[in-house]
C-alpha cells in the first residue's frame, strides 16, 4: 500500500523527469567542474575522455533493464555511487520488481538530479543476455573510425636557442575500435602531438600507439584484457589509473568506486599498464591477475658505480626536441598483480598485492625533503581494502603497506542522514616514507605520501529549490614536502549555494577559501621562509536553457591569493542547436585579468568530442572559442550504412606573451595564434 | 584651479583606458530595456542588444561631471525598430574645448527567437598631442535574452575587437565585460543588477531600481559599488515625449547632474 502511494504520488510529481528522458545525453559525463578541480590538484588527467564517454555511447543503444541489473552491471555505468547500488538493490529485494521507472524516486537517497543523470542510460525491463555465441559477438557489433586533426593557424615566432623540433605542429589522432553490446570489443589508436614526428619517424608512422582488447562473459572467466589496461585497487592508495575525484564535487566522490579492471581506450601515454589482465569469478569471491611489461619516459644518469638511476618519471608524453627524444622508453618497468575480493550481502572485503620491477633505480634528488622516500629498483605494495553498508550508512576504506616499510590508511563514511541531506566523512593517514606509484586516493597533494587529514562534507536541500553544499578539509604534512621546507599543515573550505527554480536555469554561488604551509617566494633571503599562503575564490555560475534549442553558461569569478594578489575571470557560452537540423554551436568569450600566476584561474572549455580541455589563465587577455558539430544522421557509404559526425572547433587566447614554450623561446609580445581542430567520426 | 584640480584627477583614474569615460550610473545596463514596461533608449549605449523592443526614437542625454564644463558630455541615439531588429546610430562629446573625445557609432540588434543579439561598431577619436589626434575603431557585442517572464539577462562584451589607437598602437580602449539581470516585479517596478569588470579596475556592482507610479511619471534611484555614488532621477512622460532629470552624488567630487530628452516616434500604449 505504502509503495502504491509512493508510486501514485510520483507520478503526479514527475513530469519534470520526461525532458530527461526524451534528451540525448552529451558524451561528456563527467562534471566539468570535477575537471577544473583536478586540473587545479596538478591531476594528470588524461586530455581524452573517451572511455567516459564510449560507455556512455554504450549504454545509450543498449538500455540496462534495472529489473535484471546485478552490482556489476550498476557499477559498470560508472553513475551511480554505491550507497545509491545498495539502497537500489535493498529497495528492489524489499519491494520487488520496479512498475515504473518514475518509481526510482521512491528509492531512500536517489535524487532527482541522480534520476535524471541515469534515465537515458536504463529502462525497466528487457534483453540483457550475456549468453550470445562467438559469430554473433564478431559480426554483429559496430566498428567506430575517427579522425582528429588540429593546428595552430600559425607559426610562433620563435628566437633560435638551438633547440628544434622533430616535427611540424600538426596534431592527429586516429582510432580504430569495434564493440559488442559489453562483451567484446578491440580497438588500436596512433596520436601524434604537436612538434612530434610523423611518418619520418623512424619509420613507426605515429608516435604513440595504443591497442586493446577484452572479452566478457565466459563463464567463471568473466573478463580477460589484452593490451593496454587499467587497474583500480581499493581506495586508490596502491593503485588506481582510472579519473577519480575528490573534494568539491559530490559528496560520493570521496569514494573510488569502479571495475577493478578496464581497457584503456585514451590516447594517454603514460597512466596504463601493457599486458595481460583477467578476472575470474566463483560465487561470493573474485580473483584479478595481471601482468605488464611497458617502457616509460626518463632522464637516466650515472653513479659512480657505473650503474644508471632516474629521479622522476615524465609523464606528459610529448617527444619533440633531442632531449625529449633521449628520455624516450628510457627505462623498461615490469608489473604484476593480484586481487581477490569476497562480496557479502552487504560489502566486500579485499586483498590486493602489487609488484613493481624497474630495469633501473628510482633514486629521488638528494633534497631534504625527498630523504625518507624508498629509493630502489622494486616496490612491493600489498593493501586490504573493505566497504560495509549498515542502514543509511556506508563504511569504505584502505590499509595499504608498502616493501619499504611505509603504511598508509584511509577510510571513510557516507550517511544518508534525511531524505534531503547526506554527509560525508574520510580520514587518511600517510607515512612519510610511502610512495605508490600509480596511486590516486582521496588527498590534498597529487602524490599519495607524507599526509594526514580529516575531511567533511554536507549536502542539504533546503527546499525544492535550493541546495547547500559544505566541505571542510583540515590536513597536515609530517614531513617537508616540495618548495616547503618545514613539516607544514592547511586547512580547505567550501561553500555552494545552488539555486535552482525551475528546470531551465539555476545559479550557484560558490566560496573557497584555501590556506596551507608554503615557502615565500618573494624574498632574496638565501634561505626559504615558510608561511601559511592562502587563497579565497568566489565565483557565481548561471546558466540557462529556456528552450531546447538554446542556452548558455555564464560565470564570473574572483580571486584573492598570497598577500593581495587578485584575480578576476569572466565568461559567457551559448549554445545553439536547431531543431532536426544536427547542427550544434557552442560559442564562448572569455576575459580574465590576474595580478600573478598565484592567483590563476582554471575554467572547463567545451571542445570536440571525446576530448575536453581545461586551461589556466592567469596575466591578462581574452580568448573566443567556436565549437561546431555537425551530425547528418545516417548515410549510405560502401561500408553499407553509416553514421557520420564532424566537429570543428576554432579558439584563441588573444595576448601578447614571450618566454619558453614546450622547450623553445617564444618573441616578446608574440600574440598566440588561433588554434582549429577538426574531427570525423565514422560509425558502420 | 579647482576646476583643473577635478580634471587631472579624472585623467588619472581613466589612464587604464587611456580615455576619459563618462560617469558610470545612469544610463542603465541594457536589461531595462527587456522589460516590455520600461523602456530607455540610452540602454543601447550599453549594451546594443538593447536596441531591439524600443519604439523608434531620436534621444538626447547631456551631463556635466562634477559640475565641471570640462567634463560636459552629450550623447545623441537614434534608432529606429522593427518588429524584430533595430538599426541605431550613436554620437557622444566628452570634454571641453581644451580636451575633448568624441565618439559615433552605428548598431544593431535582431531577435533570434528569444534571444536578442546586438552589435555596435564604433570610431572614438581622442587628442593626441603632438599627433593632433588619434581614433581607433571598437566593437560592443551584446546579448539578452529572458530566464524567466519577469526575468532577463545580459551579457556585453566591449572593445574585445579592435580598441588599438592608429596612431599609437601601445594605447588601446580598455576591455569590458558586463553581466546584468532586469526583473520586472510588477507593471510599475522594474529591479536592475549589473557587474561590470573593466580591464586594470575592480569589478564593480550597479544596482537600479525604476518604479513608474503612474504612466505619466517615471522616478528611477540607483547605485555604483565602486565610488559608492548613489543617484536619483524623475522623468515626465506624455505621448511620443519623456524628458528625464538625474543626478549622480560622487562623495568626493560632488553632484554630476544630467538631462535626458526623448522623442518617440510613437506613443507609448498607456
Amino acid at each position: 500500500m505504502k509503495r502504491c502511494f509512493f508510486l501514485f504520488l510520483h507520478l503526479f510529481l514527475s513530469p519534470f523527469l520526461l525532458r530527461a528522458q526524451q534528451t540525448i545525453p552529451d558524451s561528456l559525463t563527467i562534471d566539468p567542474d570535477e575537471l577544473e578541480r583536478l586540473v587545479e590538484q596538478e591531476i594528470n588527467v588524461d586530455e581524452d575522455l573517451l572511455p567516459a564517454s564510449e560507455s556512455a555511447a554504450f549504454f545509450v543503444r543498449h538500455k540496462l533493464p534495472l529489473n535484471r541489473a546485478s552490482e556489476a552491471d550498476l557499477q559498470a555505468l560508472g553513475i551511480l555511487p554505491d550507497t545509491a547500488i545498495a539502497q537500489f538493490l535493498r529497495y528492489r529485494a524489499l519491494f520487488g520488481k520496479l512498475l515504473s521507472l518514475y518509481e526510482l524516486q521512491a528509492i531512500p537517497g536517489w535524487t532527482p538530479e541522480l534520476i535524471r543523470s541515469l534515465l537515458p542510460y536504463v529502462k525497466l525491463d528487457g534483453e540483457w543476455s550475456f549468453a550470445e555465441s562467438w559469430p554473433e559477438r564478431l559480426q554483429k557489433g559496430s566498428h567506430f573510425l575517427l579522425l582528429r586533426y588540429g593546428r595552430s593557424l600559425r607559426a610562433r615566432r620563435y628566437i633560435d636557442t638551438g633547440s628544434r623540433y622533430a616535427g611540424n605542429n600538426d596534431r592527429v589522432l586516429f582510432r580504430y575500435s569495434y564493440q559488442y553490446k559489453n562483451l567484446l570489443a578491440w580497438g588500436i589508436s596512433g596520436e601524434k602531438d604537436a612538434g612530434e614526428a610523423f611518418l619520418r619517424n623512424r619509420g613507426k608512422g605515429f608516435d604513440h600507439y595504443g591497442f586493446y582488447a577484452v572479452v566478457r562473459g565466459m563463464g567463471k572467466l568473466q573478463e580477460l584484457l589484452l593490451g593496454d589496461y587499467t587497474v583500480n585497487l581499493g581506495q586508490g592508495l596502491v593503485q588506481w589509473q582510472n579519473l577519480a575525484f575528490g573534494k568539491g564535487g559530490e559528496l560520493s566522490g570521496v569514494k573510488r568506486q569502479g571495475p577493478t579492471l578496464k581497457p584503456y581506450r585514451s590516447n594517454g601515454e603514460y597512466n596504463f599498464f601493457r599486458g595481460a589482465a583477467a578476472t575470474i569469478r566463483h560465487k561470493r569471491q573474485q580473483w584479478v591477475f595481471f601482468a605488464s611489461y611497458r617502457k616509460l619516459d626518463a632522464v637516466l644518469h650515472n653513479d659512480s658505480s657505473g650503474g644508471t638511476w632516474f629521479s622522476t618519471i615524465q609523464t606528459g608524453g610529448l617527444h619533440r626536441t633531442e632531449q625529449e627524444l633521449r628520455s624516450r622508453a628510457a627505462v623498461s618497468l615490469l608489473s604484476g598483480g593480484i586481487q581477490w575480493k569476497y562480496r557479502f550481502r552487504r560489502g566486500h572485503i579485499a586483498f590486493n598485492h602489487v609488484q613493481y620491477a624497474f630495469s633501473d633505480s628510482l633514486k629521488k634528488t638528494p633534497e631534504p625533503y625527498n630523504v625518507r622516500l624508498p629509493q630502489d629498483r622494486l616496490f612491493r605494495f600489498y593493501s586490504i581494502d573493505y566497504s560495509y553498508t549498515w542502514r543509511n550508512l556506508h563504511f569504505f576504506g584502505e590499509g595499504a603497506m608498502s616493501g619499504s616499510g611505509g603504511k598508509a590508511f584511509t577510510g571513510g563514511l557516507l550517511l544518508s542522514l534525511h531524505k534531503r541531506m547526506q554527509g560525508a566523512v574520510l580520514i587518511r593517514s600517510i607515512s612519510s616514507n610511502y610512495m605508490s606509484l600509480f596511486g590516486n586516493a582521496f588527498a590534498e597533494s597529487s602524490t599519495q605520501s607524507n599526509e594526514q587529514g580529516i575531511y567533511s562534507g554536507i549536502s542539504v536541500e533546503l527546499s525544492r529549490k535550493l541546495k547547500l553544499d559544505l566541505f571542510t578539509d583540515v590536513f597536515r604534512f609530517p614531513w617537508l614536502r616540495y618548495r616547503v621546507d618545514i613539516p607544514g599543515y592547511g586547512y580547505d573550505y567550501q561553500g555552494v549555494i545552488t539555486y535552482t527554480p525551475s528546470r531551465n536555469w539555476s545559479l550557484a554561488l560558490r566560496y573557497r577559501y584555501r590556506m596551507k604551509t608554503g615557502n615565500r617566494s618573494d624574498t632574496d633571503e638565501p634561505f626559504h621562509i615558510p608561511e601559511l599562503i592562502g587563497k579565497q575564490q568566489f565565483r557565481i555560475h548561471f546558466q540557462a536553457q529556456p528552450e531546447k534549442t538554446w542556452g548558455v553558461r555564464m560565470r564570473m569569478e574572483w580571486v584573492r591569493a598570497g598577500k593581495g594578489e587578485e584575480g578576476f575571470l569572466g565568461f559567457g557560452d551559448w549554445s545553439w542547436h536547431p531543431e532536426n537540423s544536427g547542427i550544434g554551436l557552442i560559442m564562448r568569450v572569455l576575459y580574465y585579468e590576474t595580478g600573478g600566476y598565484a592567483s590563476r584561474i582554471f575554467v572547463y572549455e567545451n571542445d570536440v568530442q571525446y576530448s575536453f580541455s581545461t586551461g589556466s589563465f592567469y596575466g591578462q587577455g581574452i580568448r573566443w572559442a567556436l565549437n561546431l558539430s555537425w551530425n547528418p544522421g545516417e548515410i549510405r557509404g560502401l561500408a553499407g550504412k553509416q553514421r557520420v559526425r564532424f566537429w570543428l572547433k576554432i579558439a584563441q587566447s588573444v595576448e601578447k606573451s614571450g618566454g619558453w614554450y614546450g622547450g623553445r623561446y617564444v618573441q616578446r609580445n608574440d600574440p598566440q595564434p588561433p588554434d582549429a581542430k577538426l574531427q570525423i567520426q565514422i560509425e558502420f | 584651479m579647482k576646476n583643473l584640480f577635478f580634471v587631472c584627477c579624472f585623467f588619472s583614474s581613466s589612464l587604464s583606458a587611456q580615455l576619459l569615460l563618462p560617469v558610470r550610473g545612469i544610463v542603465p545596463s541594457g536589461e531595462e530595456s527587456a522589460s516590455k514596461q520600461f523602456r530607455d533608449p540610452f540602454a543601447a549605449f550599453q549594451n546594443p542588444a538593447a536596441l531591439c523592443g524600443q519604439l523608434s526614437a531620436i534621444a538626447l542625454r547631456s551631463e556635466r561631471a562634477f559640475l565641471l564644463k570640462e567634463l560636459s558630455l552629450f550623447q545623441l541615439q537614434a534608432l529606429w525598430a522593427q518588429e524584430h531588429a533595430a538599426i541605431g546610430f550613436q554620437v557622444q562629446s566628452l570634454g571641453h574645448r581644451a580636451w575633448r573625445s568624441y565618439t559615433a557609432g552605428l548598431q544593431y540588434a535582431r531577435e533570434l527567437g528569444q534571444v536578442t543579439i546586438g552589435i555596435s561598431v564604433q570610431y572614438t577619436g581622442v587628442p593626441a598631442g603632438a599627433e593632433g589626434t588619434d581614433g581607433t575603431v571598437h566593437a560592443t557585442a551584446g546579448i539578452l535574452f529572458p530566464v524567466s517572464p519577469s526575468l532577463h539577462s545580459g551579457l556585453r562584451v566591449s572593445n574585445f575587437l579592435g580598441g588599438r589607437m592608429l596612431k599609437t598602437p601601445d594605447f588601446r580602449l580598455a576591455r569590458e565585460l558586463e553581466w546584468g539581470w532586469g526583473y520586472t516585479l510588477s507593471e510599475a517596478l522594474w529591479m536592475g543588477l549589473a557587474l561590470l569588470k573593466t580591464e586594470g579596475r575592480p569589478v564593480r556592482l550597479s544596482a537600479e531600481v525604476v518604479y513608474q507610479p503612474v504612466p505619466s511619471l517615471l522616478t528611477k534611484a540607483g547605485i555604483n559599488s565602486q565610488t559608492r555614488s548613489p543617484w536619483v532621477g524623475a522623468g515626465w512622460q506624455k505621448g511620443k515625449l519623456q524628458v528625464f532629470a538625474a543626478c549622480v552624488l560622487h562623495p568626493e567630487a560632488g553632484l554630476t547632474p544630467s538631462l535626458h530628452l526623448i522623442c518617440s516616434f510613437k506613443a507609448e500604449a498607456e
